[in-house]
């Protein structure tokens, strides 16, 4: 090749390198502006183990996330553990307790565009309170008498006594507020195929036995206070997942077909160590607690319940029988709600002391008076039977209490059953002892466990004190947060003293959500706090 | 006897005298208290201190499997034996008094139209938890299998011209059971039995496995698959120790039940 | 035949559950109720009435084939039923074939080539799966395949079989259900098969040359089909009764676990429609078995 012609290639060659290298560069610069633009949204997936009774939350005994993403209340609790406003902006007690006069918002409007006003609010604890509806949630109201509706945005609520739960109830979904337009539309209809409310997320379809889809409220303008987030979701769509077995829903979560699910005990371990998962821990409202039968002999010598009181190792309890997923709890209510009173500890609470507890069994006359390791009276050894659910952590619990209870010469029978049977077995008051729990964010739940006008059904210890009872009455008409908690820790602490219930420990529960999930919180008492909670996608046109 | 001929069976025998051995002398040959908590050897591998290794208390899981073989085998017999003895009576009532027969004979339709399961749940449900109830449940399960076979070689044997003249001759019919119908059913009987035996061993395990049997601490083998079963990945000797030997135990009863049919079929003796 | 044992069982069911302790109101009503909202509850349900009006009105109803409302959801018995009925059949089917697929077949060639190593690795392996509870091979199968290996889901039904997700899903559930049925079937055709091939007409046909498969395939399995296809029918019944260990195990939907559900729950119309509809199932089955094997062999006369 001449020189001319390798010199024609050569300029040839760079030109086009130098084109190319143009191109790039145009290329790199044009790159930018057609990449997808990166938006908070997505659907989040859920799920529930068995199908609500009914979204009309005057119909189901039971309210959960699904109800609380559609309604939304009067009143929220808050992180700083007290009542705050959300629909009703204030509120006036009057009338020495028994009228309360709620303030509403303006310019909040259902999911079927009508207007929420007071005709709403009075429509809804009307048809709650109406003894036709045999609505499960109506001891919600209480001493409930009337709604007064003042003007389009005031409504007074009357009362026959003072009742000084009502911010717990209003605060909960069965005084959630429906569209009166939606349940007089769809009749016997409402709840099942429809559910119109004010919350976030709006009702879309319901598959029995499959799933729930709620599609995003696009008018929603009134979040609770603590969030960010002042306008609608981020998220266009919340499916909930029928998944029954909870072994499936981890998988699930594992496998990133769901994205948010309770982790059970004895997986937490395996879920925090999943790349991921991140996992979230929250103290309960419940508390689970052995109940010993007050009434009934031998048991009805408070000297023998105080033994064991002086005997449990609630440590030990959490950490075999629940892997540390637990607060031991010598208290009748969760560390995590209004009421506990850790001081009453220090004060009140029988330390661990099994010496103490042979003195106290002595006293009582139970002596191991014939060397076979098991305290016994007039030829009779000391038994204690206790009834417990069959499911888990139960069977375990008692297990390890057992080992702690035998240690002190008393003979521990255990008996596991079907829920339905032990339930309807304390009632008689035969039994011995129960191990089981209750989960309430509200102190008044006491009244329905140690009142003796709840000895046919929710008092399951037959404990029958009348200072507690009038104390229990007396709570409940006090409408001043600090009184009440003085009430409360006077009726904790002679409830501790007398040992109808040993307290054993708050669960702590833990969820785990997928880390495609940002913005999520965990609220008190374990709430999902969605409404800052987003994905990344992809915008859509 | 022919039975020594069948290999099968002689191992079946053997099987099963091994975990009746077991079962009877249960409390002298456990290595440790089956009952024996110690926290500090909590889900501890097979070793040789525990050759099953420990469960999630700490006891001793060959000490629990041979404790629990008390436990099972007594709820397999004794749900046997109320099988037997209800559908004995129920089968000879039936033979003996035709007007009985047709109730009797539809209460056993009844009976063997519910499912089985859903049965023996139903039945503990109404009567309470406990290996008590659990043999109840089982055996009222196995009456009908009984009252069938009785009955029909108690009708035959009636029809038989030598049992018609006795009766004829005024033998109580009494005595016609005795002589007669007993040695005809003995053989089916006692292969029912062993077969049954592994079948009530069977249920019964299913429904400690369900929750609804033996109550803790007891040492059931279905309860230890029950409770095993939650730590299956980390610990998988809890669940496979139990459910071997309760392979193992029906196996037994099986091969054993094969070769007494083989050998007291009047068919198959050539 | 049919009636007085439906009949029966109706009664049964319905005497057994209130008489078993427990209230599905008391059970469903959280703490703060009261033992009247419990009353007023029950009263609204027609629970409160002597038992044998109770009984009376619910035969009167399901003659009009209505079968109440579930108490614990309010839904129809009917549809509660039905939603769920597809994904037992599923896996009734499923571990029926799973049962004659391998069972059979098994069974048949282990005749064939008696006394080889094939024959006695069936023979011994149907022996064991005969013994093998199916909770107990579930958990193996479970720990082996899905926690271990991961080449199944665990858990839970992921689809319709149709899809692939779904057919993984339902391998394990229908292995371990059928697993006892394969055995069985293995072991009746195997025996049967050997009976045939010694009869006398296998000979004279083999004798005049034909093939060993012709001879096999044509007149053996054709005989040895009666008593088998009596095993399959009942084992059908059985399965069926069988699904819910399963079922509640993978954490399958179905009914079998429903009924387990609804018997914890109290939940009585829902019991009482399953016992009713296990027991018609029950009869048919057997109704079947019988038509069948009179079809088969109109030579054989049975009691």
């Amino acid at each position: 090749m001449s020189t001319k012609v390798a010199g024609k290639w050569l300029a040839l060659v760079l030109a086009m390198v130098m084109v190319l290298l143009a191109g790039c560069a145009r290329k790199t610069e044009e790159a930018k502006p057609t990449e997808p633009e990166i938006v908070k949204g997505g659907t989040l997936r859920i799920t529930y183990s068995s199908d609500p009774t009914s979204l009309d939350v005057h119909l189901t005994p039971s309210v959960g996330l699904v109800h609380s993403l559609i309604y939304d209340t009067l009143v929220v609790f808050g992180p700083d553990r007290q009542y705050h406003g959300h629909l009703a902006e204030s509120w006036e007690v009057g009338a020495g307790g028994r009228e309360i006069t709620f303030y509403l918002r303006k310019g909040v409007t259902f999911h079927d565009g009508t207007e929420f006003d007071a005709e709403a609010v009075k429509f809804n604890f009307d048809r709650l309170a109406n003894p036709d509806l045999a609505s499960p949630g109506a001891t919600w109201l209480g001493p409930y008498e009337r709604t007064e509706v003042i003007d389009k945005y005031t409504v007074k609520v009357i009362f026959k006594e003072p009742y000084s739960p009502f911010l717990y109830s209003l605060s909960t979904e069965f005084l959630a507020i429906q569209s009166p337009a939606a349940i007089q539309k769809y009749g016997d209809d409402y709840g099942q195929k429809a559910a119109v409310g004010t919350g976030p997320f709006m009702f879309e379809a319901w598959e029995a036995g499959d799933r729930i889809t709620l599609v995003r409220n696009p008018n929603y303008k009134w979040p609770p206070f603590w969030y960010e987030n002042k306008g609608p979701a981020y998220f266009e769509k919340v499916i909930f997942y029928n998944m029954p077995d909870e072994m499936t829903r981890l998988l699930a979560l594992e496998n990133a077909e769901i994205d948010i699910v309770g982790i059970p005990t004895h997986a937490v371990e395996d879920m925090k160590a999943k790349p991921n998962v991140e996992v979230y821990e929250a103290e309960t409202s419940s508390v689970v607690y052995l109940g010993i039968n007050s009434s009934k002999a031998p048991w009805s010598d408070a000297r023998l319940r105080q033994a064991v009181a002086h005997i449990v190792d609630r440590e030990e309890i959490v950490n075999v029988a629940l892997n540390g997923m637990g607060v031991p709890n010598p208290t009748p209510i969760s560390t995590a709600v209004f009421g506990y009173e850790p001081s009453l500890i220090e004060e009140v609470v029988y330390p661990r002391d099994i010496e103490r507890a042979k003195t106290l069994l002595a006293e009582a006359g139970y002596r191991d008076t014939d060397g076979d390791g098991w305290v016994d009276k007039d030829g009779k050894p000391l038994v204690l039977e206790i009834m417990t659910y069959n499911s888990d952590p139960y069977p375990r619990l008692a297990e390890v209490v057992r080992e702690q209870i035998i240690k002190a010469g008393i003979k521990v029978k255990i008996k596991t059953l079907e829920s339905a049977t032990l339930l309807a077995a304390t009632p008689k008051g035969e039994h011995d002892a129960i191990l089981i729990a209750y989960g309430w964010s509200d102190p008044d739940i006491l009244y329905y466990f140690f009142h003796s006008s709840r000895l046919d059904r929710t008092n399951r210890v037959h404990y029958v004190n009348p200072q507690v009872d009038q104390l229990l009455e007396k709570a409940r008409t006090v409408v001043d947060a600090d009184e009440r908690f003085a009430i409360y820790r006077q009726i904790q602490s002679i409830i501790i003293r007398d040992a109808p219930w040993i307290p054993l420990y708050t669960p702590i529960a833990c969820t785990g959500v997928r880390a495609e999930v940002k913005g999520f919180k965990l609220g008190p008492r374990g709430a999902y706090w969605l409404h800052d909670a987003y994905k990344e996608v992809p915008a859509t046109k | 006897m022919q039975l020594r001929r069948n290999r099968g069976a002689v191992a079946g025998m053997v099987v099963v005298l091994f975990f009746l051995l077991m079962a009877i002398l249960a409390p002298y040959i456990c290595p440790h208290d089956p009952l024996q908590v110690d926290y500090s050897r909590i889900l501890a591998p097979p070793s040789l201190r525990h050759p099953m290794g420990t469960d999630w208390l700490g006891r001793d899981v060959l000490s629990r499997i041979i404790a629990g073989s008390r436990l099972s085998l007594s709820v397999g017999f004794i749900a046997v034996g109320i099988g037997l003895t209800g559908g004995t009576v129920l089968g000879l009532l039936a033979a003996f008094y035709p007007r009985l027969d047709n109730l009797i004979m539809r209460f056993i339709d009844i009976l063997l139209a519910f499912p089985g399961l859903l049965l023996s749940i139903t039945i503990v449900a109404t009567l309470g938890p406990g290996l008590q109830n659990v043999m109840i449940a089982v055996g009222i399960g196995g009456i009908p299998g009984y009252a069938r076979v009785v009955r029909g070689a108690t009708l035959s044997v009636k029809e038989n011209e030598y049992v018609q003249a006795a009766r004829a001759l005024g033998s109580s019919d009494v005595r016609i059971l005795v002589h007669h119908v007993m040695p005809n059913i003995m053989a089916p009987l006692i292969v029912m039995i062993t077969f049954g035996l592994a079948s009530c061993v069977l249920s019964a395990a299913a429904l400690s496995f369900l929750g609804l049997g033996a109550q803790p601490p007891q040492p059931e083998w279905g309860m230890l698959i029950n409770e095993g079963r939650r730590y299956m990945l980390k610990a998988p000797w809890l669940v496979l120790g139990p459910g071997a030997v309760i392979t193992m135990v029906i196996l037994g009863f099986n091969l054993f039940g094969d070769g007494l049919r083989d050998a007291l079929d009047p068919r198959l003796r050539q | 035949m049919l009636f007085p044992v439906l009949v029966g069982v109706s009664v049964a069911t319905f005497l057994m559950i209130h008489i078993a302790p427990g209230d599905p109101v008391d059970l469903m009503m959280p703490d703060y109720g009261t033992a009247e909202d419990v009353a007023r509850i029950r009263a609204r349900l027609g629970l409160d009435q002597p038992l044998h009006i109770q009984y009376f009105r619910y035969a009167a109803n399901v003659l009009r084939l209505d079968f109440g409302r579930s108490i614990r959801t309010n839904r129809l018995v009917k549809n509660e039923i039905l939603s769920r009925w597809p994904m037992t059949i599923e896996l009734t089917v499923a571990s029926l074939l799973v049962a004659v697929g391998l069972g059979i077949p098994l069974g048949v060639l282990s005749a064939v080539k008696q006394n080889s190593v094939l024959d006695y690795t069936c023979m011994v392996g149907a022996l064991i799966w005969v013994c093998m509870p199916s909770f107990f091979f579930a958990l193996l199968l479970q720990l082996i395949f899905a926690m271990s290996l991961k080449l199944f889901p665990v858990f839970g039904r992921a689809g319709p079989p149709w899809t692939w997700e779904g057919f993984l899903s339902l391998v394990l559930p229908a292995v371990s259900l059928g697993a006892r049925s394969a055995a069985i079937l293995a072991r009746l055709s195997r025996s049967s098969t050997l009976e045939v091939l010694r009869q006398d007409y296998i000979r004279t046909a083999r004798a005049k040359g034909l093939a060993e498969r012709v001879v096999v395939y044509k007149h053996a399995l054709k005989n040895a089909v009666i008593p088998v296809a009596t095993v399959v029918g009942l084992q059908f019944g059985g399965l069926l009764g069988g699904a819910f260990i399963t079922e509640t195990i993978f954490a399958r939907p179905g009914v079998g676990r429903f009924a387990v559900l609804a018997i914890f729950n109290r939940d009585i119309p829902v019991i009482q429609a399953i016992a009713l509809m296990m027991a018609v199932i029950f009869v048919m089955c057997n109704l079947a078995v019988d038509l069948l094997y009179a079809y088969l062999d109109p030579r054989i006369r049975y009691d």
